[in-house]
């Protein structure tokens, strides 16, 4: 397949790269002159973006690599079990905006644990909560990192893996820049544009490919069935997942990872601190529901379209694997130049998502561990800023190391890990307490750890990692675990943990509990728009 | 928005419209202001506002809302997800061409997410809004 040797023109697929690099970071370093130099800026970018905006940035951050070329990828190559992804995502939502986006408004200033800690002791519980931020955040890095490794590789033709850890640490090296100069107002610049522009290049793709057979969606299904090896297998149900009890197993426990991580992502989280008022919480949750639906809908088709115009087998064999399936149907439908287009979109997600992470591990960082548990709250805010920063380079040296190690995984089954801590190890605590008044300081902390070192030892004895070829260490043979996602275990476990702790310990501060609920009902005191 | 900081929230105010300046600001007043006055929460008995009825009201029109709506469809997410893996033949089986039965219920969670998008904000902007406005504005009264 000479294909493979040069996708495209690389000289073409390297301008586009550059061009959506060098606008990007303009648009970054405009919008940051033109503010003033407030250090709350650097997290919340000032929580003076409108619902609409925020929603675009929301959008931004959630659709991230996985969404797009691990989706269409999934459902190319297993069909429907990839399309089970896409709903999962998206039902997510309704958690996100139902139960968690105003009330974290209403109480929270810049992180996760703000909310987490409000009626609690402190330091144990920001600890936990930053702990669990970090770790969540380097997972889905990994998985981000992984995304641009094979994208990059598919596009210069570059299948040296030396050559790819290259492309990793240049990826890194940007969104270093990004994070340094942009703060959180640049970042989220990054995400609206972002967004507008994944959200219609994958639109424009849904109806050339739809147009391509005669708007028939049952055609498609059809043309895709044909040029598949496992035919009409693709249609149904459990293709990649259905091979034993266990596989079959580890999907349910994927599904509740996929509904629960969202509302407990951290980077989602704090998106929701970037607006004025619960009500643009609200607004930015109604405003990402529309876009990412309409998005995953338009996956479907492409994933499909791929199978149908490309072929499972070439995706298969192509460098970056099932994650250059949405590239190759770019060139199938519009040659180098659309691919081109379509691979600098899917880069920038990849920049733009990776930013949006390091800030708000870098925050968190900064924010829980540096000033409130280190030095007791009392830093100065420019000292924290520059922690901040510092924490910022750090996080990108190790996602850089972390995604050489990662390259070559489905970033949409990696990311899925990472909505598994997610789901296990903040979920529960957020959602305990908002509503049981009962919930205190012990049951937060056993609730976050539970989630956390169930989830992570899970996986570390699980079959991703160890045991098969597939794996990260395929020469490792410690998979004790059979499920290939810990959720269906960790997440009970962290509602278990969070009980038990919180019946064994004295009741909390009952005025604590009435002013945290009073405020989150009623945004009552909430952080001011501007003035932070 | 520099003012609202530098002017902190519990000197005694004089000059009420212009709580939002510092107090040597010169020459004239930004009239206008967008700032909202600082409350100070620390005034506000928030142990008795949670047992008040208005209160209690506002909190079971959220709960009995949002509670059932995301119990029924993040439960009907779960209905597919386990026909997906414990029945996939009927998954699989065609309604028209070659769109299954897998596919249409997958599009219907779609619809499902979106209807209840829908139906929070409207409950929201009806319901707990005007409610938790009033609730707030009674307590920020209390607090000056």
């Amino acid at each position: 397949m000479t294909l493979f040797e040069t996708v495209g023109e690389p000289i073409l697929n390297i301008s586009i790269f550059a061009l959506f690099v060098i606008a990007t970071m303009g648009v970054v370093i405009k919008v940051t002159r033109n503010s003033s130099k407030k250090s709350t800026d650097f997290y919340t970018g000032g929580a003076a973006f409108s619902g609409r905006q925020n929603g675009l940035a929301i959008t931004g951050d959630y659709l991230s690599a996985a969404a797009f070329l691990g989706v269409t990828g999934a459902i190319a190559i297993n069909g429907f079990d990839g399309f089970l992804y896409s709903v999962g995502f998206f039902v997510a939502w309704i958690i996100a905006l139902l139960l968690v986006a105003e009330p974290l408004r209403n109480t929270g200033k810049y992180t996760m644990a703000d909310v987490l800690s409000f009626r609690m002791n402190q330091k144990p519980v920001r600890t936990a909560a930053a702990i669990s931020t970090l770790t969540i955040s380097f997972v889905y890095l990994l998985a981000q990192m992984a995304g641009a490794g094979g994208l990059v590789a598919l596009l210069l033709g570059i299948s040296s893996k030396s050559g790819q850890s290259l492309v990793i640490a240049l990826v890194g090296g940007i969104m270093i820049l990004y994070v340094l100069i942009g703060g959180m107002k640049g970042t989220t610049w990054v995400q609206m544009i972002k967004a507008v522009l994944l959200v219609s290049g994958a639109g424009i793709m849904f109806f050339w490919v739809l147009a391509l057979q005669g708007f028939s969606v049952s055609g498609l299904f059809g043309a895709a069935v044909a040029n598949h090896p496992k035919g009409e297998a693709i249609l149904s149900p459990m293709l990649q997942y259905g091979s034993t009890n266990w596989t079959k197993l580890s999907f349910v426990s994927l599904a509740i990872a996929l509904v629960g991580g969202p509302s407990g992502l951290p980077h989602v989280l704090m998106r929701f601190y970037t607006v004025p008022t619960a009500k643009d919480a609200r607004k930015s949750a109604v405003w990402t529901i529309a876009l990412v639906g309409i998005f995953f809908i338009f996956t479907l088709i492409l994933g499909y379209g791929a199978a149908a115009l490309v072929g499972a087998d070439v995706i298969s064999k192509a460098p970056g694997g099932a994650n250059s399936a949405a590239p190759l149907l770019a060139y199938e439908l519009g040659g180098s130049v659309f691919m081109a287009i379509i691979s600098g979109i899917a880069f920038a997600t990849i920049l733009a998502v990776v930013a949006g992470l390091t800030i708000t591990a870098s925050a968190s960082f900064a924010h829980d561990i540096y000033n409130n548990v280190l030095k007791g709250g009392n830093v100065d805010p420019a000292d924290e800023v520059r922690v901040a920063r510092i924490t910022s380079v750090t996080i990108g040296i190790l996602a850089v190391i972390g995604g050489i190690f990662a390259n070559g995984q489905n970033i949409a089954f990696l990311i899925s890990l990472a909505f598994g801590v997610a789901a296990s190890a903040n979920l529960p605590a957020i959602l305990y307490t908002m509503y049981w008044r009962k919930f205190n300081t012990r049951g937060a902390v056993w609730s976050i750890y539970a989630g956390l070192i169930s989830a992570v030892t899970l996986i570390i004895f699980s079959p991703s990692i160890s045991g098969n070829a597939k794996a990260f260490f395929p020469g490792g043979n410690f998979d004790f675990f059979p499920l290939t996602n810990p959720t269906i275990i960790s997440l009970p476990l962290a509602f278990v943990a969070g009980w038990l702790g919180t019946i064994t310990s004295p009741a909390p501060d009952a005025k604590l509990q009435a002013e945290m609920e009073v405020r989150s009902m009623t945004g009552i005191g909430a952080a001011d728009a501007i003035a932070h | 928005m520099q003012n609202a900081e530098t002017t902190g929230q519990k000197t005694e105010w004089t000059d009420d419209p212009e709580f939002h300046l510092p107090k040597d600001h010169w020459p004239l007043p930004e009239l206008s202001h967008t700032t909202k006055r600082p409350v100070d929460t620390q005034k506000i008995d928030f142990v008795a506002a949670q047992a008040s009825p208005e209160y209690t009201t506002l909190r079971k029109t959220f709960t009995s809302f949002a509670f059932p709506m995301v119990a029924t469809f993040v439960g009907l997410y779960f209905v597919f997800v386990l026909l997906a893996v414990y029945a996939p033949s009927l998954m699989g089986h065609k309604v028209f061409g070659n769109v299954n039965v897998g596919v249409l219920f997958g599009l219907l969670n779609f619809a499902t997410t979106y209807f209840v998008t829908w139906a929070y904000v409207r409950h929201a902007n009806n319901n707990l809004d005007p409610m938790s406005t009033s609730l707030r504005e009674q307590l920020e009264a209390g607090a000056k």
